[in-house]
């Protein structure tokens, strides 16, 4: 049976059976216990996606095929110049029969966009002018008028009229695509691509040109993809593999692919079985900012990235989209919680077979064929070489990270930089030799005799382990749900029936015991509720103080940071700052500037490292503290209890003792839930402020003409410095106090729920042997006893996956 | 000697007869050269992202055959481009930086602040950059090194390099070394390969090598500049001084094309482009590694079906023509938007696109039955297509040099019948040497 049907039994049971019974009896049990279940029924996310992060060119998508499909081409490999700013996701498919893609399409009016932006040119090209109330010409129909505009602007200005701006020329290729089913042509047939689109987008033709046969089904199958919205193909009856993968490749990389939202591969795949989801990115470097945009927000939210590098490393654009998306501070920023899910980057070099071609090629012309060493020992070489070379590359990214930085931050970083470089894994492949083994082309052959020697299949097993580790680390957790949840309702039962069984007492004892009760409570009373006080006192101020102090001390820290990164700027060109000035704090030109970005940066890590390293930790610390207090307060009324012979049955303060402890057990881990999105809201809250207020200083900045005249970029320098500098930090610690006080909220309520359910403990204790008396008369009734403890037995008779004789803590016989 | 004396030589060793004759002829070629005094070759720089594949480029220019470029270059912290001119007997000569530069490295290392300069002393004292010594090790060594002597408590291994450093550093001490390949051509290249620069290459301030090439008898000096896109700042602003003023770049890309950062690192090259000039300067686009994309294509088809190679390569070479042209032009929109549309059709129609196979070249002339080429004739990797253009440039390029020279010459003479005779023995002179 795994995790996850045992744990659809539980809950069966507490909801069909065992639920019923305590709503009846014991109903103030319920509010500790449902919460138990309602966590059970929250679904773990199962998929992990694995992000391929990499140059353009450098054969993502080749060592994607070769891990995933052998020999077959699912993502798109091979072609010249990106075309679409999509990811495609590969998924699990059990058989090869559950093979098959999902594609959604985009909405038609953005095809539509296209066709109006080309029609105009077009019209004005041929020096025709649209009549305004010409049947069948197209208008926008969405919010992308600028981006019409924008492509119609340039021929204005054209000294040589219709030559097309870049945005034309852009979509020109798409239509060319589209229609012909290749993105380069000499020469467009603008008006036949016109009434191509028209036709897509079932509009009647204008321009009197008819389609050739190829092009008619091309244009149908747009037509179709844009009405359905969604299309799934899967390798069936009908469709064989071969015309699957062209139908695939269509999507990804042909015809359909301008129109394309997302598309989602599944296949039989053994390295993806855990739950592994490979996820192909736009390749880095390219000069397209929206490519940088969709590849940036998937590497912002990932837990597992690809380093996909050629023989000479990890490049500058790969590492620096990991340090601006956080990635790499994650990987620094260990969290303390052992079950948290932990980051992952491996680094995976491929094209290495280049390098050792060229050497043993080399080396063969050089001291004669018989003399040089084979193939593979070039390859093993050139692999031993990248190992070490990629470490150090890592090594001084990391490293970049730590320049400046107070020496507490600098002293947990380097603690945990050994431990991520001892951990992080770097693979050195031949994606193209594996594959052109198992291709077998004779025009081709490879240089290896067997799969492995490509290392691709260990690359393959790397990854399958670290999704069968993470497999295992949520069945682990799903189990400790499960008895956690388990052992808490049967004590709650447990000590329910030793109520119903304490029923026959004689009342007369209840007095005598009340009094001896007082006494051994008094000491205990006062005790709890000096330590309870202290507690409450704790959460009210002395926390409060701590997040603005510790907070104030991280800022000061992310302050040197911001200082030191504005005074870059002194290098700049004034023709840079300007702009960036001009546009609100970001410019992407020849040097990269956001500053909002950079300045958040800087504070996420001193916050979360504040809250993680110290606030958290105290606050579990103190909360633990009373948490074993109550143990320990409730353990001596147990052992008094235990010494009172057959007086007092101990059994009742047992079990609540046994609860007591199993809260303290947990209450070690509170703020579990929120620490991992602590980080997200760090970052967005303060980013949020911190570009509000970059772009006021900036927009007043301009608005007061500083920007112009003599004398510009150093006034742009100071005001970088020194007013941006303060106004940021005057927003932005608020704001960071705000965040950490709304969680620290969030994990005080959490405390003060687990606290809620039993207040006071020594009450508890003390009640649970007095009130066994008390209620020994509304128990007497031995008809209704022996009923409510034959249900209660067969409630936990039926208790499922119950291990005789486990922590109960009253025998149920 | 004459027979093997270029251009270039000649107008050296004439010199100072030349600048008292004609001082103007100085401003005069270096305005067609764009480069320093003296100096007549038209260098071609060699631009490209770390690991494109220039370095099988540049040597399927030079050769058929032979490894003459190391890949990856001379040693991982050479910071200097490798320049590549005419000799009939090939030489290589490194020149390295003086105390300077080991202070520099060594003030850095003792900041702690650059992990960079850590690495470079990790290879001047124990000859890798990713090493075990403690940084305190490293600095005692070179601190040693620099007063000349070898310190006693280093390791064994490392004492080599120590002395060798330390002989280096010492003060009158001529910082180059020379090699000339003599009888024992795949001796001088193996020193080439493995020894050239190696654990020193951190204080290599410039590497030269000579090469017997057809395509640089006209006077073509080939520039091979540090790769485009792993970090080192000190690449970068070389680069970009060395791109100011050039005349003519050799731009390597993948199919990827033209990548942000190669645009980036091109942009003073393009500001040159747009300058209206004597001599205009000259882009080439070589497009490598084409075989990539033709391997993948060729997986998707099956059996029967399958395209031969040199098809697959034509149509694949069309379309990234194609590319790197558009890509051109949107790069030139963009960082020139105020330039007109004429202007821009102007320059991108003057740059030269060559989708080229070096491997396959090299692969085609080595004949090696277990490496056996796709193609079957030299023309098809379009290596010889492209060393053509190279050398036409080259001889474009030596003949208005010369043309400059004869006409000062002539209109010296006219002025000033006095120097007549010596006169039409110079240019005599010229004739011979190119």
């Amino acid at each position: 049976m795994n995790s996850e049907q045992e744990s659809a039994l539980l809950r069966d049971w507490y909801t069909a059976t065992a639920r019923g019974f305590l709503a009846e009896v014991a109903p103030e049990r319920l509010p500790a216990l449902d919460p138990l279940f309602e966590r059970l029924a929250l679904r773990e996310e199962h998929e992990l996606p694995i992000c391929f992060l990499g140059n353009a060119g450098v054969g993502k998508s080749t060592l994607i095929n070769a891990l995933v499909a052998g020999s077959h081409s699912l993502v798109p490999a091979g072609g010249v110049g990106p075309l679409t700013a999509q990811a495609t996701l590969i998924r699990y498919a059990p058989s090869p029969a559950d093979r098959r893609f999902r594609a959604t399409y985009l909405p038609a009016r953005r095809l539509n966009n296209v066709l109006f932006a080309l029609e105009r040119w077009h019209e004005r090209s041929i020096g025709r002018s649209t009549p305004p109330d010409l049947a069948g010409s197209v208008e926008p129909l969405s919010e992308d008028e600028t981006e019409i505009t924008e492509a119609l602007i340039a021929p204005e200005e054209s000294t040589e009229p219709g030559a097309p701006s870049d945005k034309v020329e852009g979509f020109l290729r798409q239509a060319c695509l589209m229609i012909h089913g290749g993105q380069y042509r000499e020469h467009y047939d603008v008006p036949y691509l016109l009434d191509a689109l028209r036709e897509c987008l079932s509009l009647p033709p204008r321009w009197a040109t008819e389609r050739t046969a190829e092009d008619a089904v091309r244009v149908a199958a747009i037509a179709r993809a844009l009405t359905a919205r969604e299309q799934t193909h899967a390798v069936g009856e009908q469709t064989g593999l071969q015309e699957f993968l062209i139908a695939l490749q269509d999507h990804a990389s042909g015809f359909l692919a301008p129109i394309i939202k997302n598309l989602e591969v599944w296949w039989d795949a053994d390295v993806l079985r855990s739950g592994l989801v490979f996820v192909d990115l736009p390749g880095v470097g390219v000069a397209n900012d929206e490519y940088r945009r969709v590849t940036a927000e998937w590497i912002r939210k990932a837990r597992a990235v690809v380093l996909v590098v050629n023989s000479r490393g990890i490049t500058d654009a790969s590492a620096e989209l990991l340090r601006s998306t956080g990635f790499l501070t994650s990987l620094l920023h260990e969290s303390p919680d052992p079950d948290s899910e932990p980051p992952i980057l491996v680094v995976a070099a491929v094209q290495l077979d280049i390098v050792a071609h060229s050497d043993w090629s080399g080396d063969r012309e050089r001291y004669g064929r018989e003399k040089a060493q084979p193939w593979g020992h070039y390859f093993r070489a050139v692999c031993e070489g990248m190992q070490k070379l990629i470490r150090g590359q890592a090594k001084n990214e990391f490293e970049k990270l730590f320049e400046g930085g107070s020496d507490a931050t600098r002293m947990v970083r380097a603690e945990v930089l050994e431990q991520v470089l001892a951990t992080l894994q770097v693979h050195t492949v031949s994606a193209s030799e594996y594959r052109k083994l198992l291709l077998a082309d004779d025009e081709e052959r490879a240089r290896i005799k067997e799969a492995d020697e490509s290392l691709v299949p260990a690359l393959a097993g790397a990854l399958e382990a670290l999704g069968r580790a993470r497999e295992e680390r949520l069945l682990v957790r799903a189990e400790a749900r499960i008895s956690d949840a388990r052992d808490r309702t049967r004590t709650a039962l447990d000590i329910v029936l030793a109520q119903w069984r304490e029923g026959a007492r004689a009342e007369e004892d209840a007095t005598r015991l009340r009094s001896e009760l007082d006494v051994l409570a008094k000491p205990l009373r006062a005790e709890l509720a000096t330590r309870q006080g202290e507690f409450r006192e704790f959460l009210r101020s002395t926390m409060l103080e701590r997040i603005r102090f510790e907070t104030l001390a991280a800022a000061e820290e992310a302050e040197n940071e911001i200082e030191k990164y504005l005074k870059k700027f002194e290098s700049y060109h004034w023709s840079t700052l300007r702009a960036a000035v001009r546009r609100g704090g970001t410019f992407v030109g020849a040097k990269h500037v956001d500053i909002p970005n950079e300045l958040t940066l800087r504070f996420e890590e001193p916050i979360a490292i504040v809250w993680s390293r110290k606030l958290l930790v105290d606050l579990r610390r103190r909360t633990r503290a009373l948490a074993e207090d109550h143990v320990q307060l409730v353990g001596q009324v147990l052992i008094w209890a235990k010494g009172q012979g057959a007086r007092v049955r101990p059994e009742l303060v047992e079990a609540l003792h046994e609860d007591l402890k199993a809260q303290s057990k947990e209450l070690t881990e509170v703020g579990k839930d929120a620490i991992d999105d602590l980080r997200t809201r760090v970052k967005q809250e303060l980013f949020a402020k911190v570009e509000d207020e970059v772009r006021k200083r900036c927009s007043k900045f301009v608005t007061s003409r500083q920007d112009q005249g003599a004398g510009t970029k150093l006034r742009i320098v100071g005001f970088l410095r020194d007013e941006l500098r303060r106004s940021v930090m005057n927003a932005a610690v608020p704001a960071a106090i705000g965040v950490l006080e709304a969680n620290y909220m969030r994990v005080n309520a959490e405390i003060k729920v687990a606290f809620d359910r039993v207040p006071n403990p020594v009450e508890t204790a003390i009640d649970a042997i007095a009130s066994a008396h008390e209620d020994a008369l509304r128990r007497s009734d031995a008809q209704k006893r022996r009923r409510v403890l034959d249900r209660g037995g067969d409630v936990l008779d039926a208790l499922p996956g119950a291990r005789s004789g486990t922590s109960s803590a009253v025998a149920v016989s | 000697m004459t027979s093997s004396w270029t251009l270039g030589d000649w107008f050296k060793s004439r010199e100072a007869e030349l600048r008292e004759l004609v001082p103007e002829v100085a401003q005069a070629v270096s305005s067609l050269t764009g480069n320093a005094d003296w100096d007549t070759a038209l260098h071609a720089y060699v631009l490209g992202a770390a690991g494109v594949g220039k370095s099988s480029l540049i040597n399927a220019l030079l050769n058929d055959r032979l490894t003459v470029l190391p890949h990856g270059g001379f040693g991982p912290q050479t910071a200097c481009a490798t320049h590549i001119g005419f000799s009939r007997n090939p030489f290589l000569t490194i020149s390295y930086a003086g105390d300077d530069r080991i202070e520099q490295i060594v003030r850095s290392v003792a900041g702690g602040d650059d992990p960079q300069a850590l690495q470079k002393a990790g290879l001047l004292v124990e000859g890798m950059q990713f090493g075990q010594s403690p940084s305190a090790y490293l600095l005692a060594s070179l601190e040693h090194a620099r007063r000349g002597v070898l310190w006693p408590d280093a390791n064994e291994r490392d004492r080599g390099r120590l002395s060798v450093l330390a002989d280096l550093l010492a003060p009158n001490t001529a910082r180059v070394t020379t090699r000339e390949a003599g009888e024992d051509l795949p001796a001088f290249l193996l020193d080439l390969q493995t020894h050239a620069a190696g654990f020193l290459s951190p204080i290599v301030e410039g590497v030269k090598i000579g090469w017997d090439a057809s395509i640089l008898t006209p006077g073509l000096e080939l520039v091979d500049l540090p790769g485009v896109g792993i970090a080192n700042d000190s690449y970068r602003s070389a680069t970009s001084e060395a791109l100011r003023g050039a005349k003519c770049v050799l731009l390597v890309v993948d199919r990827a094309g033209l990548t942000r950062e190669v645009a980036d690192a091109l942009t003073p090259f393009f500001a040159e482009c747009f300058t209206p000039q004597v001599a205009p300067p000259q882009l080439i686009v070589a497009v490598v590694k084409i075989d990539l994309v033709v391997g993948e294509r060729r997986a998707r088809e099956t059996g029967s079906g399958r395209g031969s190679w040199l098809d697959h390569f034509d149509s694949v070479a069309t379309d990234l023509v194609r590319l790197v042209r558009g890509q051109l032009r949107a790069e030139l929109r963009r960082s020139f938007p105020s330039a007109r549309n004429e202007q821009l059709a102007d320059v991108i129609r003057r740059v030269l696109i060559r989708p080229v196979a070096p491997v396959e070249h090299l692969r085609l002339h080595r004949r090696d039955p277990d490496d056996a080429a796709r193609i079957a004739h030299a023309d098809d990797s379009r290596v010889p297509a492209l060393r053509g253009v190279l050398r036409d440039l080259a001889l474009a390029h030596r003949a208005s040099v010369e043309q400059e020279l004869v006409e000062a010459l002539d209109a010296r003479r006219s002025r000033d019948i006095r120097y007549g005779s010596r006169i039409a023995q110079l240019q005599e002179e010229i004739g011979r040497a190119s």
